[in-house]
């Protein structure tokens, strides 16, 4: 197959993604190894390999002695096409072998339109697309990330899935799969649908209504009525990886990563990540400090970012970044920060990190009125923001990025105005207090259509429809005719089709098959993207994509991921979507515990200490 | 602050490495390494390194050159060093203080293997070696402003070529490396052009030597 692949490299488009050979990858005899693991990520390399979760998987699982972890991305259409036409199945970029071989393909899912490159991926490794028709010759196909938090559209096709943190779970899986080598497949998939966190769709019979709603999931073979998601319970001392591999070519992230926290204090009730990630685990700054220089000294990176749901609420981040700093200033080493709030305090803290380099400001105010932004409990007000432009403005900055959503819960015209006024009144400050008049303010001001997520306070939400959507973007358009802004809008689309499949049931496989089978892939990528592609293939199964995004659900109706759980409790969410309308806002769990239910999962004493 | 030079090979995959991303690999290697290499000064500091004459990506070589200037004196230990931390198949040969311009880098040596998947056509090496000894080989070349006719044959000193088993020809070449430099999958163009029916299925191609005005190794 190498001989093959020589062909075919000098004709794609960036071929060092194909090839594997990178510093730090891990290579292991395959004759002398007792499992063998593909750890699939279903986008292009670039995205794959600045992917966290990744680096800690394929480190978690090296670690175990006789198993080899390699991996697997989803080639660019010129590269399949040249596969394709040369016979050339899919393969692991530290062997080059192909997928077939391998004990165990796991998936890593974090957003609904990657569905197809699943899909995509095992087609193009000649392994039949639904467990249904794998023989028992056939790796096991499992799957993780936040997907799997409603996993019912791939159900057909995925024989297990993992809920939440794979660092623990991911080994138990693998030792279970090694230690029953020879045992059937059923046998298999009941034990493992012993280990907490691990559900097995085989396992659970669906039924529905006439109307189309699901009417019950029954769980047999002894399957748990209800899977809870996993989580690192010693999150200061569990695995973080200090030497990764360090791509040959430019991938999107390209710098050292450190993870500061899991978890997210604040409960932005739009915000998947925020409900299905917690409860709050911090590492100490001493701690990160040592993992961040022993990861740059291994890496040779001259760039280091510190990752979390939320920068500025972790606690040592004023002694981290100076420990940080002490190290990496004489080296010519750069330390950034995503994810800061618009406070004083961050501020402070970007400038003194950002000492030569000023970089524009991005602010995700994610609505545009005080009342909206309560309805969805983001704790920013427009005090907040327009203080931070007026210190970045006095300090030189000329340029500021606006994140908003429309469609919201709740949201009205007025709402969709206030978000020019916010604009406008940026305009003005910087006309007010502007230092470095000479290059003119730049205020690129961005909207997307609002998805409602499953295990969120907006899990019962409809989504607006695409007219409505772009009604509201011709409103925010027009009103808006300053020069200083420029405004861009994500197409609808695409978040249809995401809220569709976030919220979908087990009908959906067949759309995603037929989907597939027409052509679809990369399809989180406009040039990929086609609506009509899945159009046609919901009708060709007569389901509507409306009964899926457009239709609010009533609290008693029964959801298709029900029998999962992040922790979080349903009448918490219940609760929280009820304040929402009230728009009353929730304080953030260290003002006081609200009692989520994700407080439960952490036998270490309470959340965030 | 001392100017050295490293020699080094380029095999296996590493030869989809394309050039930019081979100067950051190294950047990033000397930092692992713990080299302290001389950076350009502003808001992006990098280090100063420089590839002389850049492989075409896909194409293998045994003797890359990299300058570099490093703030502390170095040694041999270097060769060592660098190698255990480098991406498979680039592999440092030797460090040298770099007394010599790169500009006088002339002519390169290549070795081209060409593939033919149902055996080598019948007298095609005598027809390879009678096109490229008369004279006159022009073939058409992308250049900035579209394409242009470009006669080759000044740009080789020399060219031999051997049958290797029944599936390949073995072609010895020595290409200008300067004004204007060739590129040796040319060559094979060439072939392709004046010799379609003995035109190779796959080349492969190493870059094998670097050589002086007076064909002596660089």
């Amino acid at each position: 197959m190498q001989h093959k692949l020589e062909r075919i490299l000098p004709k794609v488009q960036k071929p060092a993604r194909y090839t594997g050979g990178e510093y730090n990858q891990v290579l292991k005899d395959s004759s002398k190894v007792d499992l063998r693991f593909a750890l699939c990520f279903p986008d292009t390399y670039e995205i794959g390999m600045s992917n966290l979760g990744l680096k800690i998987l394929y480190g978690v699982l090296n670690n175990m002695s006789g198993v080899w972890c390699e991996r697997v991305f989803a080639p660019w259409g010129d590269m399949e096409e040249e596969m394709r036409k040369n016979s050339i199945p899919l393969y692991a970029l530290e062997s080059g072998d192909e997928l077939r071989e391998f004990d165990i393909i796991g998936f890593s899912i974090g957003y609904e339109m990657a569905y197809t490159n699943v899909l995509n991926m095992l087609d193009l490794s000649n392994i039949p697309l639904r467990s249904a028709e794998r023989g028992e010759d056939f790796p096991l196909i499992i799957a993780g990330g936040t997907c799997a938090f409603n996993p019912e559209p791939l159900a057909d096709f995925i024989d297990v899935f993992l809920l939440g943190e794979g660092e623990d779970l991911l080994p138990e899986l693998v030792s279970l799969v090694h230690d029953m080598k020879g045992s059937d497949r059923l046998s298999l998939l009941k034990a493992a649908a012993k280990l907490e966190g691990v559900y097995i769709p085989t396992l659970y019979d669906v039924e529905y209504n006439d109307d189309g709603t699901v009417k019950s999931i029954v769980p047999h073979d002894g399957a748990p009525a209800v899977v809870t998601k996993r989580i690192v319970q010693d999150f200061e001392n569990s695995y973080f990886p200090t030497e990764t591999i360090v791509p040959s070519t430019e991938i999107v992230h390209d710098r050292t990563v450190l993870e500061l926290f899991r978890g997210c204090i604040r409960g932005c009730r739009f915000c998947q990540a925020g409900y299905v990630y917690r409860p709050v685990r911090s590492r100490s700054a001493e701690k990160l400090r040592e993992l961040g220089v022993s990861a740059l000294k291994n890496s040779g990176y001259q760039e280091i970012g510190l990752s979390s749901l939320s920068t500025s609420d972790y606690r040592g981040l004023r002694e981290l970044c100076d420990g940080l700093l002490d190290w990496c200033e004489p080296r010519n080493v750069s330390l950034s920060l995503p994810s800061l709030r618009a406070d004083n305090f961050s501020m402070e803290i970007m400038e003194r990190v950002q000492k030569v380099r000023k970089s524009g400001l991005t602010f995700a105010p994610e609505a545009g009125s005080q009342r909206l932004r309560n309805v969805i409990n983001k704790n920013v007000t427009e005090e907040d923001i327009l203080n931070t432009c007026r210190t970045a403005f006095e300090g030189g900055r000329n340029s500021v990025k606006l994140y908003f959503m429309l469609g919201l819960p709740t949201e009205t015209d007025e709402d969709v105005l206030a978000i020019a006024e916010l604009a406008y009144k940026i305009v003005r400050l910087w006309k007010d207090c502007a230092k470095n008049r000479a290059g003119g303010l730049r205020i690129t001001l961005s909207t997307a259509c609002f998805v409602p997520k499953p295990m969120t306070p907006f899990q019962w939400e409809a989504q607006v429809t695409a007219e409505e959507y772009m009604r509201r973007v011709k409103l925010l358009c027009d009103s808006m005719r300053s020069r200083a802004i420029s405004y861009n809008w994500h197409d609808a689309e695409t978040s249809i089709i995401e809220a569709v499949l976030s919220r979908g049931d087990r009908r959906l496989g067949r759309v995603l098959e037929e989907v597939q089978k027409t052509g679809g892939r990369m399809e989180s990528w406009s040039e990929y993207f086609s609506f009509e592609r899945w159009a046609s293939a919901f009708e060709k199964y007569g389901l509507n994509p409306a009964f899926y995004a457009n239709r609010e659900r009533s609290r008693d109706e029964v959801l298709p991921w029900c029998h999962l759980t992040a922790g979080v409790t349903e009448d918490f969410l219940w609760s929280e979507r009820e304040a929402a309308y009230r728009g009353e806002i929730t304080p953030d769990c260290r003002v006081q515990c609200t009692g989520c239910g994700a407080n439960l999962l952490y036998k270490g004493g309470g959340c965030d200490d | 602050m001392i100017k050295y030079r490293i020699v080094f090979e380029k095999k296996g995959r590493a030869k989809y490495i394309s050039h930019l991303d081979l100067m950051r690999t190294f950047q990033r290697a000397f930092q692992r390494a713990g080299v302290k290499v001389r950076h350009t000064e502003g808001f992006n500091p990098r280090a100063r390194i420089s590839i002389a004459h850049p492989l075409p990506l896909g194409m293998e070589s045994r003797c890359e050159i990299l300058d570099f200037e490093a703030l502390e004196p170095l040694d041999e230990s270097l060769v060592s060093r660098l190698n255990a931390v480098m991406p498979e198949g680039i592999v440092i040969r030797e460090l040298r203080e770099n007394t010599r311009k790169a500009s006088e880098i002339a002519w390169k040596r290549y070795n081209l293997r060409l593939i033919y998947d149902t055996g080598v056509p019948q007298g095609a090496a005598e027809a390879i070696a009678r096109l490229f000894s008369s004279g006159n080989v022009v073939i058409r070349k992308k250049t900035k402003r579209g394409e242009a006719d470009f006669n080759i044959s000044p740009c080789i000193n020399s060219l031999n070529v051997a049958q290797d088993g029944n599936d390949e020809l073995l072609l010895d070449l020595v290409a200008s490396a300067q004004s204007p430099s060739l590129n040796p999958m040319l060559i094979v163009d060439a072939i392709g052009k004046y010799l379609p029916e003995i035109s190779p299925d796959f080349t492969r191609c190493v870059r094998v030597e670097m050589l002086d005005e007076e064909l002596k190794p660089f």
